[in-house]
């Protein structure tokens, strides 16, 4: 499934931008758009994170009314495996660095 | 399509005479699309551009791969068997997420095609025989199925 593919580790030891990568600082967000149904982002959430429906539901509502939720803070690692894990649902998720 | 059973995550669906077909034609109209080219992060261009192409050549391994899977396992005479006029399709946990996955997928490809429309205002009448009328074929038969697996998966 493209949402459990194990991935190489990304070479962080040399890049700058990236030297804390180890630490949680990095928050996977989910974006609205006008195309995946309700009910398909709250199944997503809950089968990438493991959350029960009612966690599920109140992102899902997040992401619908406010335009976004942040999902999980993470490190860049786990971060980034979650992003490919709802990237492959469709879903529009990003890792973006906490300020 | 319906739910027949479910158990340890092993979901075994019926599907109704013309359902089998209907769901490799799905398949096959995806395989035609372009995949995207989804970023990293919005507001990181360092983490996006470094990271881009590998997960978008991830991800489309991933679409082919699951396509491939499915469409294997709808021909396969032990996993989709000719029962009850119609077929009896047996998914593993995994297959069926592929399922929602690819479904999802091609009705969002079939949605860009027609150029995103939101609202009413943005429905246009597609033509018979048009390559738009297929789309729109498209994008309500994989809805449909979209709906009958989540309704399956997480009833009310």
């Amino acid at each position: 499934m493209a949402g459990t593919t194990e991935n190489p580790a990304p070479a962080i030891d040399t890049d700058p931008e990236a030297k804390t990568a180890k630490e949680p600082g990095y928050l996977v967000v989910c974006w609205d758009d006008p195309v995946n149904l309700m009910n398909y982002v709250t199944h997503v959430f809950q089968k990438v994170f493991g959350w029960d429906r009612a966690k599920a539901e109140r992102h899902m509502m997040e992401v619908h009314e406010k335009g976004k939720s942040v999902l999980v803070r993470e490190d860049f690692e786990r971060a980034e495996f979650h992003v490919h894990a709802l990237q492959g649902y469709s879903l529009n998720a990003t890792v973006e660095q906490d300020a | 399509m319906r739910l027949l059973s479910r158990e340890h995550g092993t979901t075994v669906w019926h599907l109704r005479s013309g359902q089998r077909d209907l769901l490799l034609l799905l398949f096959e109209a995806a395989i035609t699309r372009p995949g995207r080219t989804p970023g990293l992060s919005r507001q990181s261009p360092g983490l996006d551009a470094r990271y881009r192409a590998d997960l978008a050549e991830r991800l489309e391994e991933g679409r082919a791969g699951n396509h491939r899977v499915l469409t294997g396992s709808l021909r396969d005479p032990v996993l989709c068997i000719a029962a009850d006029e119609g077929h009896r399709w047996t998914l593993d946990p995994d297959q069926t997420e592929m399922l929602l996955q690819s479904l999802n997928e091609i009705r969002i490809g079939a949605w860009e095609r027609l150029g995103c429309p939101v609202g009413e205002e943005d429905r246009v009448e597609a033509v018979p025989g048009t390559v738009e009328f297929l789309d729109h074929w498209i994008l309500e038969l994989s809805g449909r199925f979209l709906n009958v697996v989540l309704r399956g998966l997480d009833p009310e």
